[in-house]
């Protein structure tokens, strides 16, 4: 049999497509389509075979019943609303320093990937973990903040600016990667436009404004996504606590583990959407630059 | 016309301007090192707690010097860990599940950004949503997937799915190899084509050696992200002797914090050795191997993302 041009093409797409196809039908569509099944039933005896219907009775305890998922949740949200923007902002900022023309930016830019090296692992937990057991992390008191200062000031406000402190702190740990994707997308813009902005007198401060800032909403879009998305699915306490109904207990309520974890992702996915709507006009007029 | 700009009211604007640009250049310095300072201090705590004898570890006035450089530390942790042989394995693991995913994600990537056919639309937006689940929704049936399979106690509930694009942010290397493809003109590959070089080949020697830039990026974070996970690992390897190095630590700051206050209260003579400087060198020695390799790598990784055009242009 003899295939046209096109009817080759559409098939290499397969052929390209193929593992992950296998992977998908795997790992996204089998695991979407059980843990959909297990949040609307009920396990006897966590065997799996024996499944009864039972509605959305999962999803109401999360709400109804459970005392923990509810805080836990909210302080989820409430630290990724607040951490978002900042990591976005700071990272930003960072890259615009680093793009420029400076000495020793090389070990700047090296230096900035570092907590990344350690992101994920164990290390960051321990110094993170430092600022709940103490109040306030190490790096974040004294150096920023003198002695000297701090009793002048008196307790109550010293522990506002140490929160500030500690949360900037982990911020700016937080943002290695963004970093590294602005500073790649701040390098691709253009220089034409800044030697014509020069040329028509603008200063730097209407540069950032008219050209740096508006480019860059492509970039900017990709890194909330990024952010948002590794907030939510890395360790927090709710997702700490959807492993340990599942995996740490001597009766595991997969079920009920499964509901609190759908509950979790339609948010992530409701917030995600809305920062694409919020984002579509500045991204779309980049692209059709 | 003649020196017009070098006189009077212009030379003072511009001496104005000089003074100003040096300020925020001294400015911009300022900053940059106070901050590499924070993003460097996790290294700088771990390093130095690392080297700390019992003593200082109990002294809250010895902070950033240690009375001495205890390397006694190391030893211990060094057999605690039983570090060459978990050393072997995770390399083996990781740098098999990097692999994995360099290839898997660029010949995806390259799919989707140069073919066109039926249920694209649909697969992309299976590939967005991939990117954005978490692990933990999907983790059980996952779990009992793997236990069907009988890959439990084994590391290919690693490998598998970053042979297959998915695993730790497949989904997200797969857009930025997608991206670069789009971005990189086609002239070179439809060459090959005339020549008579099938799809298949043409992506392995014309699109993949063009990709290097792209190649640095995925293999630097996909690399830091596998060495550093314990959370999936965990789950589904429970015989103490299979771990991998970073799996370990949370057992030994556990144990060695426990032993450290149990000295602390007088009690048991091994808090004088075993102390939370031991799980600190312990650290440093799993995160060293990542070090070498990110020192050999960082230079080409930052120019990597320079190029890799995952801002799609």
């Amino acid at each position: 049999m003899k295939l046209s041009y096109s009817q080759k093409r559409r098939w290499s797409g397969y052929v390209f497509l193929l593992p992950w196809l296998v992977g998908a039908a795997f790992f996204l569509v089998y695991p979407f389509v059980f843990s959909i099944a297990l949040s609307v039933s009920d396990l006897e005896n966590n065997n799996f075979t024996k499944m009864f219907f039972v509605g959305l009775a999962n999803y109401k305890k999360a709400f109804v019943t459970d005392v923990e998922f509810v805080p836990k949740f909210l302080t989820v949200v409430t630290d990724t609303l607040i951490n978002t923007p900042m990591i976005v902002i700071f990272a930003f900022l960072t890259a615009i320093m680093v793009s420029r023309d400076i000495k020793g930016k090389g070990i700047f830019r090296a230096l900035f990937f570092l907590p990344v090296l350690l992101g994920t692992g164990f290390v960051m937990q321990q110094l993170q973990g430092q600022s709940i057991q103490s109040g306030s992390l190490e790096v974040a008191r004294g150096i920023l903040l003198p002695e000297k200062l701090q009793a002048y000031l008196g307790y109550e406000i010293t522990g506002y600016i140490t929160a500030f402190f500690n949360r900037i702190t982990i911020v700016m740990w937080g943002s290695g990667v963004q970093i590294v994707i602005m500073l790649a997308g701040i390098q691709s813009i253009a220089p034409a436009l800044y030697e014509v902005a020069r040329v028509d007198g603008a200063t730097e401060w209407e540069m950032f404004w008219k050209i740096t800032l508006p480019m860059s909403a492509p970039i900017l879009l990709l890194c909330i996504v990024y952010t948002i998305a590794a907030s939510f699915t890395g360790s927090s306490q709710v997702v700490d606590y959807i492993i340990s109904l599942a995996f740490g207990t001597a009766v595991p309520q997969f079920a009920y583990s499964a509901a609190m974890g759908w509950i979790y992702f339609l948010f992530v996915l409701a917030v995600i959407l809305l920062v694409f709507l919020m984002m579509r006009r500045p991204v779309n007029r980049v692209a059709q630059r | 016309m003649k020196g017009f700009l070098l006189q009077g009211k212009n030379l003072s604007r511009l001496r104005g301007r000089l003074k100003s640009a040096l300020l925020v250049r001294i400015a911009v310095y300022l900053l940059l090192v106070d901050l590499a300072f924070v993003f460097a201090y996790p290294f700088l705590y771990m390093m130095v707690t690392s080297l700390k004898s019992p003593q200082d570890v109990r002294d809250i006035t010895v902070n950033w010097l240690p009375s001495g450089l205890h390397w006694n530390n190391y030893r211990l942790s060094f057999s605690l860990l039983g570090y060459p042989s978990a050393l072997a394995r995770t390399v083996l693991v990781v740098g098999g599940c990097t692999l994995g995913h360099l290839f898997s994600c660029s010949f995806v990537g390259y799919g989707f950004a140069r073919f066109s056919f039926r249920g694209k639309s649909l697969f992309f937006l299976l590939l967005l949503l991939s990117i954005i689940v978490p692990v933990q929704t999907i983790i059980v049936p996952e779990y009992i997937f793997f236990s069907g399979a009988g890959f439990l106690g084994t590391y290919l509930p690693m490998m598998v799915p970053s042979w297959l694009g998915f695993g730790l942010s497949g989904g997200l290397f797969i857009f930025i190899f997608r991206l670069f493809y789009i971005s990189l003109p086609r002239s070179l590959e439809e060459a090959a084509g005339i020549d008579g070089c099938g799809a298949v080949s043409t992506f392995f020697r014309i699109a993949l050696p063009a990709s290097r830039s792209s190649v640095m990026v995925c293999l630097v974070l996909s690399l830091v992200w596998h060495w550093n996970d314990y959370f999936e690992p965990l789950i589904y390897i429970t015989q103490q002797k299979k771990y991998l190095l970073p799996m370990l630590l949370p057992g030994l700051y556990r144990i060695m914090g426990g032993m450290q206050d149990a000295s602390l209260s007088g009690g048991d003579a091994l808090g004088d050795i075993y102390t939370e400087a031991v799980a600190m060198a312990a650290t440093f020695l799993v995160v060293l191997p990542l070090l070498i390799a990110y020192l050999f790598l960082q230079k080409k990784f930052v120019q990597g993302v320079e190029r890799s055009g995952i801002t799609g242009e």
